[in-house]
């Protein structure tokens, strides 16, 4: 279905062999010997010339074909565009029977597909005096920047339009997600509207035979990796999928340690005590909170755990103690509540409050045992630094440092990693059940707060 | 997609005898898919006209009988007419969607629009003023001007056409991405009319049919 009529004709200013392929809409032919623009529908008649100098070296050429999201097109003509920052891309006119004619762009390495489209409200744009936002086709698109001006600086082949070297045009930039952007140029009067697609590099390379000595492909930040999920051929790139399962583990580890916990033991007197308490599971870990009405009730109360008339825990305020841990301080002495992380196999305890002085301060003292906590100091200063990174990758590492505004819409399009959700909760037990928990048995140790 | 089918009786070829399926009222001409015969429909009738003239084939994503969709709605051609500019030609298609209403899609070098004919306002006195860049109405601006001869055509068509016959149009875009299409049409005996569609652009690669 891709074949495509070629017309030959004979360059009218050096009578250099010419194919035509590009259909009917195409009006002007740049040989590709003298480099004369010849005029498809007035005779052939020679219209302009360009400088052979100003060729660019690009890795494609006229004649070649590939496929581009499911069509073969055949490259029929090419355009260079300059700047006066000055930036330099070159775009391939395409041509295919069924669907017309598209571009390939070129831009340091990196490659998009752009089609002219007409069902965008370009005169409600032009009224609303070319908005910094805008939506079409249900998507949000963000100006990148002010409009800028581009310059024809070479042509060759097939084009629709007569291009002649220096020809002006103004362009406003508006990007997109998932890889998408609009263009709408304006050359003369006309304004045109383009709606741009990244591609992936290597797949466009071996579809149109391109060399690997000339396959050139940008090298990509973090944060341009990250985008990169937008390619056609790829909807999220792996890198992007990791980050969304992370985020949902975090997330959901964050949420689940609001729920996992369990009190198994509760006792508030100012009697020392002896009594049972059963722990059902040694998942996460074990918190032992220890609260007082002021520091000097609490210094003067120690508590103990046995087991099997062993003693696994013990603290007071001179030492904190378990059976395979020694805790190097306790509790401050200013301090009237003390939580300890320890961790418990299963199995019946009893709990043990006692007085250290018998003529010291007596109160009120609440015991509370709490199995399978799950502690936020592990994963909400990660939960933070994720984010914290996000935000420095969407917002302060882009080249163009300032304009954040257009990378909110990436962090809108962050929010797509909720769909990995489901991932993220098989993840989720999995990493709190083998990976977390040894390192906090480990890293067991006590927490204090002042009240 | 859904299946289009003919609500109509067919008429038989009087050429060949081949059915002509009918999928409007007022089909005016048909080309016999058997044996290639054009054949006037007059009164629920069909006279021989003769030979038709046969349509080089092109490559299109749009093939006559076969159903395709759009956006979720289905559509059936049932005809088409080619038309030539000089250098390169454009068809147009006659369809019937789903509801039995007939549309207009035109396809030019892979661009597409799909319009409805309209009550037309212009004269074609106006018409003959039209150039790029004038507005019509304060809400339509002139795209493109020019003419279209009539190459051929295949399947069953609303309105007498004969290879050669040569119409005038004007493109016309206007807000919502509206786009506009005049026609103007010289009867032989000189009286001139203009049908006027409106409709809107499609993206071709939002069509699908089982002939892609």
């Amino acid at each position: 279905m891709s074949d495509t009529q070629k017309y030959s004709i004979k360059c009218t200013n050096c009578a250099a062999p010419l194919s035509l392929i590009g259909g009917g809409r195409v009006s002007t032919v740049t040989c590709s010997y003298c480099n004369s623009i010849l005029d498809l529908n007035d005779n052939y008649k020679v219209v302009a010339k360009f400088n052979a100098k100003e060729r660019p070296d690009v890795p494609f050429t006229l004649g070649m074909k590939g496929t581009i999201k499911g069509v073969e097109w055949t490259i029929i003509g090419m355009i260079t565009y300059r700047t006066d920052d000055p930036e330099e891309w070159t775009e391939f006119f395409l041509y295919s029977p069924l669907y017309g004619y598209g571009w390939l762009v070129y831009e340091k390495g990196r490659l998009s597909f752009s089609k002219r489209v007409r069902d965008f409200e370009l005169r409600e744009w032009r009224e609303k005096n070319y908005p910094r936002t805008l939506f079409y086709r249900k998507g949000h698109y963000l100006a990148a920047e002010e409009s800028y001006y581009c310059y024809v600086g070479f042509v060759e082949g097939e084009m629709s339009w007569v291009a002649k070297a220096n020809d002006r045009i103004e362009c406003w930039d508006y990007n997109g997600v998932q890889g998408r952007s609009l263009s709408i140029e304006r050359s003369n009067s006309e304004y045109e509207v383009y709606l741009n697609e990244k591609l992936d590099n290597e797949s466009v390379y071996k579809s149109f035979g391109v060399d690997k000595s000339k396959q050139v492909s940008p090298t990509k930040s973090i944060r341009e990796k990250l985008i990169d999920e937008d390619a056609i051929q790829s909807p999220a790139s792996p890198l992007l999928k990791g980050l969304g399962v992370i985020l949902a583990v975090l997330l959901l580890s964050l949420i689940g340690s609001y729920y996992t916990d369990k009190t198994v033991f509760y006792k508030s007197t100012d009697h020392p005590f002896t009594q049972e308490m059963n722990i059902t599971s040694d998942a996460y870990v074990t918190q032992i909170a220890l609260r007082a009405p002021s520091a000097a009730i609490l210094n003067n109360y120690t508590l103990s755990l046995h087991q099997n008339g062993k003693r696994v825990f013990h603290i007071d305020k001179a030492l904190a103690v378990s059976e395979s841990y020694y805790f190097k301080k306790t509790w401050k002495q200013g301090s009237n509540l003390v939580n300890v992380y320890i961790k418990l196999p299963q199995g019946n305890y009893s709990v043990s409050l006692a007085k250290a002085n018998m003529t010291g301060t007596s109160g009120i003292v609440t015991v509370t045992v709490k199995e399978k906590y799950a502690r936020l100091n592990y994963i909400l200063p990660l939960f933070l630094l994720t984010l914290a990174t996000l935000f420095y990758l969407f917002f302060m590492g882009s080249p163009g440092g300032g304009s954040w505004k257009k990378y909110t819409v990436w962090s809108i399009g962050g929010l797509g990693a909720v769909y990995w959700l489901g991932v993220g909760a098989v993840v989720f037990v999995i990493v709190l059940y083998i990976f977390i928990q040894p390192m906090i048995d480990n890293f067991t140790s006590y927490k204090e707060e002042d009240e | 997609m859904k299946t289009i089918e003919s609500p109509y009786k067919s008429l038989n070829c009087p050429q060949c005898g081949a059915a002509l399926p009918l999928f409007f009222v007022h089909t005016k001409i048909a080309q016999c898919s058997s044996c290639g015969s054009t054949i006037f429909l007059e009164d629920e009738a069909a006279r021989l006209a003769g030979d038709s003239s046969v349509l080089a084939p092109e490559l299109s994503l749009i093939k006559l009988g076969s159903t395709f969709s759009y956006r979720n709605k289905s559509y059936l051609p049932v005809g088409m007419i080619r038309y030539s500019y000089g250098r390169g030609f454009w068809e147009e298609w006659w369809l019937r969607d789903e509801s039995g209403s007939e549309l207009w899609l035109s396809v030019d070098e892979g661009d597409m629009v799909l319009e409805v004919e309209t009550e037309s306002t212009m004269t074609p006195e106006l018409f003959g003023g039209l150039k790029q860049g004038a507005f019509v109405d304060k809400e339509w601006i002139v795209t493109e001007t020019g003419e279209g001869e009539c190459v051929g055509f295949i399947g069953s068509l609303p309105r007498i056409v004969a290879k050669g016959d040569k119409h005038g149009y004007v493109h016309l875009s206007g807000k919502k991405a509206k786009l506009r299409t005049l026609e103007l049409y010289t009867s032989p005996q000189g009286e001139r009319t203009i049908s006027t569609f409106e409709g809107e652009w499609i993206d071709p690669f939002e069509i699908k049919g089982s002939y892609l």
